[in-house]
């Protein structure tokens, strides 16, 4: 008994790769699938530099934010179909106290929306725990509260943002050029932060553990509806995040975008990502390459000259293929352990 | 006023699940310094009092104070910082964290835990390992560590025996006793009642859901504590039982047809060459210390899982099973140890035990014919409880393992492949799938049995084979199938019995 | 043995999917990687036989009028012979999504985009990079502020007022009229609104009883015009192009026909012709205004002089001869009748845009 639990142990830790495959794999794939795309792309198009990069890097920070925020409340167990919502709520609410504003006063505005976002997100996780209905109907109430919200607070597409703050996120004062590097930056920054927290804080883990099996959390004492609600209220946060990086791409704001098309795509995307819709498992660092890899599906395909309208069979099949694939893996593992 | 100096005092702890009744009005009272058994049949409270001294559920009447003074404990962090340790039945450990991860949500680290994994000789352990990759034993013992690096004053350990071996296990009673001799105590719930017997000073024995007796263990018998946990009625039955175990003798047996063989089945490098023969009316027991290879074997024999090489056949004709069904329908039945593997937890008890049936359902919408009595009849000859009818989860562990069994009665079957089903089953209950499992093979079906029980083969089986290392490395008729016997067989250190 | 074989199996089943997909979508990239090429060879090249290649955005999808403009777009292109290819990026989203679009078709490098703005003023900096790297911006349909954009319309401030003014004199400058405006915030819908607004000033007589916004969605104007006609007496009706979907309302109904204005829709113009007691009229408001922005996209390409501005007047149709000459038999519903855009158009025939197909297509 001892003498094959020793087996079991030291076998694995004799196959060190092993291990970085099924703990890293995914995110490491996935990272090499878009570089493979980004050089494919590269072939098909006569020029590509530092333009067409900024293009998709810039272009594709709000799906990534987003997709980030519905990871962490994937992780912790829920799901949240407001978040595509609170994207618009954030993005118009920016557009409309922004303009004509200077730096600072945009930065704290900024502040604002995100620490508001966040309680708002919090009050419908609390909402979930008190009424125990599931994530995906309350939620659903919320894209919907939020959609409106946006609708009156910019009936038609208006405001701005201050110069500065669009280069924040775009490296370029007027939302437009070659200079991918602040969003990267930005990118970088607040998603290696959110994932240390997740992987290495006692807090951060309760996520996971929540989201991967409550009753064992719980017999571990954590309180797994107060998880819920930092969850929600972190992924909300990133939501409006999303928001703003999208005001400064825009220069306004613009409540007719439609929240729930991006709420679907944030599903892709973390899907794409790794991240198990079961809750427990998944990484915020292999978010970054699938949120960039959705957004850049529709100019490859338009570069390939099939049919845009297409790029959703597309991302479509690619979904199929991903869980299919995790399937198998899943599936392999089992056997083998 | 005594009473002030107890550890925890637990007075008239009642709750219920909706028409069930888990504990009716239960005392118990923990000294400080004692190792403190708490007992009963499967069914009689013992969980739902550690959960709710816990905290984990609210009980729904009852006071619990701890050294003399009313606690309120709410979550099971309260009970936590009132110096009460638990290490539930089922594992506390997240299985897609490390372990390392999972030290650090309990507030705890590498530090905390290795002095104490070190006794258990688990210091080798790689805690980057992730909870779900780790056997199930290691896990208990894992969650032990970690409930005594929290230095509690009481340590309930609910049934951490079932899932180890007899050295692993050894390591608990001497941390028990280590943690007796300072002025600790500890609250341990077991089936084993040899280990209760030795390790433990007093006893609060628990039938449907109130406390029956508060004994002092020195010199008690095991029969007086048997007869203490059943009440006396039962008893006589359970050894009327127990006293005739209807064993056939050898040659008698290999003159019979053989209904499975299995010959030279390799799987990776877990199993290594088994072979065995089992015959029609034959219960052919199998032992082995944990990780032998038996658990692949099983996957095996059940279809979920191919074998590398080797040939299964079935009647003499070979099987090459590709799923469960495959097997189930040349008539090899499976039960395994884990019911929440083959039950459906949330449907009914009728419900449950007609899922093979459907298989069989000639139209897509109704059962035909008699199938509905016989999910009746099985119901009737499994005396199970159904009283908590709508949802086999809320019946108790041996409860649903009745049903396991009992839906392969409903349904028909040539061989019944058992692993290790009285696994943490009271003795009654045990009784009487030991009582089926014979009666099963006197209508001429056979039965693999693998059991980690090694006192009872002698009761219910023909003939036991012991495997080690993926191989069998001894077979003994029942009769010679001593606790010591198969013991050394099963430590590989017995050559002479090897086939 | 067996496992290993069956891991195998299905391994080599997904990787044939894959293969698949990826074929499928091969045989058309060889194709672009071809044309792109060729294109940016020639940019050196003679201008005579230059080739060029064109980009379009368009952020409705879905739309009778915009499926229409983007044929027209590709007739136009097939007919003047010298485009390799119409890059398309055509999907439904917001400005944010558009000034993205913009930039894909910059990098893919077209030789000339053409767009139908989601925003008046949001794509200027786009438009102004695109203009930066030598690429001019045709905006079709609606205005930008970008002052390098060229712009290519319908009088939409006219196509207003003259469809106001026919439907006020037709009420003889007195009555109840509904406003049944297009999608809010729309330039298009903006500069509707002025001519409305206009006309609305010299007959002080008529009382607008009810505004709303369609979308441009026929289904959402039939929901309106039913609201319209259960709760509120109105002596007329407005619309901004969603006009055979209220008709019918009026049909189902059977109520009595009020005097309604609508866009060049073949369905309406067809209504117009056979319903008895329906007195309306069309407002032409062509989607081929997109071949008339190809147009102009190529003859700045070529080198030709072309003024910043193109704006085709609205013609009032309401004569039986009128809408007789522009209606087409077997047209798809929500099509406008009106093809053929003289002189701008090098397409000859109606059946160009209806074939919708781009060279090479």
């Amino acid at each position: 008994m001892t003498a094959s639990i020793q087996e079991t142990l030291v076998s694995d830790s004799q196959a060190p790769w092993r291990r970085w495959a099924r703990r890293h794999g995914w995110t490491f794939g996935v990272w090499i699938l878009l570089l493979v795309l980004i050089a494919y792309y590269a072939t098909l198009i006569p020029r590509f530099g530092a333009f067409q990069v900024a293009s998709i890097v810039n272009n594709g920070t709000p799906l990534v934010f987003l997709a980030v925020g519905q990871a962490i409340i994937v992780i912790a167990g829920g799901i949240d179909l407001g978040v595509g919502g609170m994207l618009v709520l954030s993005s118009v609410t920016a557009a409309r106290l922004m303009e004509g504003q200077p730096l600072l006063v945009a930065l704290l505005i900024a502040v604002g929306i995100l620490l508001a976002a966040a309680a708002i997100n919090a009050v419908v996780a609390w909402i979930i725990n008190v009424s125990k209905v599931p994530d995906i109907v309350i939620t659903l109430g919320s894209l919907y509260f939020f959609q409106g919200l946006a609708l009156a607070i910019l009936p038609n597409p208006a405001g701005g943002a201050n110069e500065w703050f669009r280069w924040l996120f775009t490296g370029s004062k007027t939302g437009i050029g070659s200079n991918p590097w602040p969003a990267i930056v930005m990118i970088t920054i607040t998603v290696t932060a959110i994932g240390w927290w997740l992987g290495k804080t006692k807090r951060g883990l309760s996520l996971y553990a929540v989201g991967s099996d409550k009753t064992a959390a719980y017999l571990s004492g954590l309180n797994a509806a107060r998880v819920k609600i930092l969850s929600y209220a972190i992924g909300g946060a990133f939501a409006a995040l999303a928001g703003l990086a999208n005001t400064a791409i825009a220069g306004r704001g613009n409540a007719n975008t439609v929240g729930g098309n991006l709420t679907l795509n944030s599903v892709a995307a973390i899907v794409l990502g790794g991240v198990a819709l079961t809750g427990g498992i998944g990484s915020v660092i292999a978010v970054i390459p699938a949120g960039l890899i959705l957004f850049f599906l529709s100019p490859i395909l338009t570069a390939m000259g099939v049919d845009p309208n297409s790029a959703q069979v597309v991302q479509g099949v690619l979904i199929v293929l991903v869980m299919a694939v995790t399937g198998i893996i899943e599936w392999r593992r089992r056997l083998r352990s | 006023m005594t009473g002030n100096q107890s550890l925890l005092a637990a007075r008239d702890v009642a709750k219920r699940y909706g028409p069930v009744v888990a504990l009716r009005s239960a005392d118990l009272t923990v000294e400080p310094g004692e190792i403190h058994a708490l007992l009963g049949a499967n069914g009689a409270g013992k969980s739902t009092l550690v959960k709710i001294l816990s905290a984990v559920i609210p009980a729904d009447a009852g006071t619990i104070s701890v050294h003399g003074r009313q606690a309120d404990i709410r979550k099971p962090g309260d009970a936590m910082a009132a110096g009460i340790g638990t290490v539930f039945q089922d594992p506390a450990l997240i299985p897609d964290l490390s372990l390392e991860q999972n030290l650090r949500i309990s507030e705890l680290d590498r530090d905390d835990v290795l002095p104490w994994l070190d006794r258990m000789n688990l210091s080798h352990i790689d805690l980057d390992l992730l909870a779900g990759d780790v056997p199930l034993a290691v896990l208990r013992l894992l969650d032990l560590a970690r409930a005594l690096a929290r230095d509690p004053q009481l340590l309930m350990l609910d049934e951490i025996t079932a899932a180890l071996t007899t050295d692993q296990a050894d390591y608990v009673f001497e941390l028990m006793r280590e943690w007796k001799e300072r002025g600790r105590s500890v609250l341990f719930i077991s089936h084993r009642l040899g280990e209760v017997l030795e390790a433990c000073d007093r006893a609060t024995i628990l039938r449907n859901g109130i406390h029956v007796a508060h004994l002092d263990l020195a010199g008690v018998e095991e029969s007086a504590l048997v007869t203490a946990m059943l009440g006396e009625e039962l008893v006589e039955k359970v050894e009327a039982a127990e006293e005739e175990p209807a064993v056939l003798l050898d040659k008698e047996m290999t003159a019979r047809p053989v209904v499975l063989e299995l010959k030279d089945i390799r799987l990776r490098d877990r199993v290594n060459g088994v072979s065995l023969q089992l015959h029609q009316g034959e219960i052919l027991g199998l032992t082995a210390l944990e990780g032998q290879g038996q658990n692949e074997l099983f996957q095996v024999l059940s279809g979920d899982r191919r074998p590398s090489s080797g040939e299964l056949h079935v009647d003499g004709e070979r099987l090459s099973a590709r799923s469960p069904y495959d097997a189930i329908s040349r008539g090899l039945a499976f039960v395994p140890a884990d019911r929440h593997q083959a039950l459906l937890p949330q449907r009914s008890v009728r419900e449950n035990l007609a899922i093979p049936l459907y298989n069989r359902a000639r139209r897509w919408l109704s059962l035909v014919g008699d199938e509905e009595e016989r999910v009746e009849q099985a119901v009737e000859r499994l005396t199970i409880d159904v009283r908590a009818g709508r949802q086999v989860q809320r019946l108790s562990g041996g409860n649903q393992q009745k049903v396991t069994i009992g839906r392969w009665l409903a349904s028909g079957f040539d061989t019944l492949l058992c692993f290790d089903p009285t696994r943490g089953i009271d003795i009654q209950t045990k009784a009487q799938i030991y009582d089926l499992l014979r009666e099963i093979a006197g209508t001429g079906s056979a039965v693999l049995l693998y059991t980690s029980e090694l006192r009872e083969i002698p009761l219910v089986c023909d003939r036991v084979l012991i495997m080690y290392a993926g191989r069998i490395v001894g077979e003994l008729p029942a009769a010679a199938a001593t606790e010591e016997a198969l013991l050394t067989a099963a430590h590989g250190l017995n050559e002479e019995a090897a086939i | 043995m067996d496992n290993r074989r069956k891991y195998l199996t299905r391994w080599l089943v997904i990787l044939a999917v894959l293969a698949l997909i990826a074929a499928a979508c091969g045989g058309d990239d060889d194709e672009a990687t071809e044309t792109t090429a060729g294109a940016t060879e020639t940019t050196d090249a003679a201008p005579a036989d230059e080739t060029f290649v064109l980009g379009v955005s368009n952020t409705l999808v879905g739309n009778a009028w915009r499926e229409q403009m983007i044929c027209a777009i590709k007739a136009e292109a097939r007919a003047r012979g010298n485009v390799t290819e119409v890059v398309l990026q055509n999907r439904n989203t917001d400005v944010a999504g558009q000034i993205a679009d913009i930039q894909t078709l910059i990098s893919q490098g077209v030789d000339a985009i053409i767009i139908n703005p989601a925003d008046r003023s949001a794509l200027d900096d786009v438009i102004a990079e695109a203009d930066a790297q030598g690429i001019p911006v045709i905006s079709v349909d609606a205005p930008v502020t970008a002052p390098q954009a060229y712009f290519v319309s319908n009088n939409q401030v006219e196509y207003g007022e003259v469809g106001a003014r026919w439907l006020f004199e037709a009420l003889g400058g007195e009555g109840k009229v509904a406003y049944m405006r297009g999608l809010d915030g729309h330039p298009a819908d903006t500069d509707r609104d002025t001519g409305w607004d206009a006309a609305l000033a010299d007959y002080p007589g008529i009382e607008v009883v009810y505004e709303n916004w369609t979308g441009w969605d026929p289904s959402q104007g039939a929901q309106q015009a039913l609201e319209i006609l259960t709760s509120m007496d109105v002596d007329g009706i407005w619309t901004s192009g969603i006009d055979y979907s209220v008709v019918e309302q009026f049909e189902v109904a059977g109520v009595d026909y009020v005097p309604i204005v609508g866009a060049d829709n073949n369905a309406f113009i067809e209504q117009l012709m056979t319903i008895e007691g329906l007195n309306g009229a069309g407002v032409s408001n062509p989607p081929s205004i997109g071949g008339v922005g190809a147009a102009v996209a190529l003859n700045i390409l070529e080198g030709q002089d072309v003024p910043k501005e193109t704006l085709l007047t609205p013609v009032v149709l309401d004569t039986m001869d009128e809408l007789e000459g522009v209606f087409v038999p077997d047209l798809t519903a929500g099509w406008s009748s009106y093809m053929v855009i003289e002189p701008f158009v090098s397409y000859a025939s109606p059946q160009d845009v209806i074939d919708c197909k781009g060279p090479g297509e």
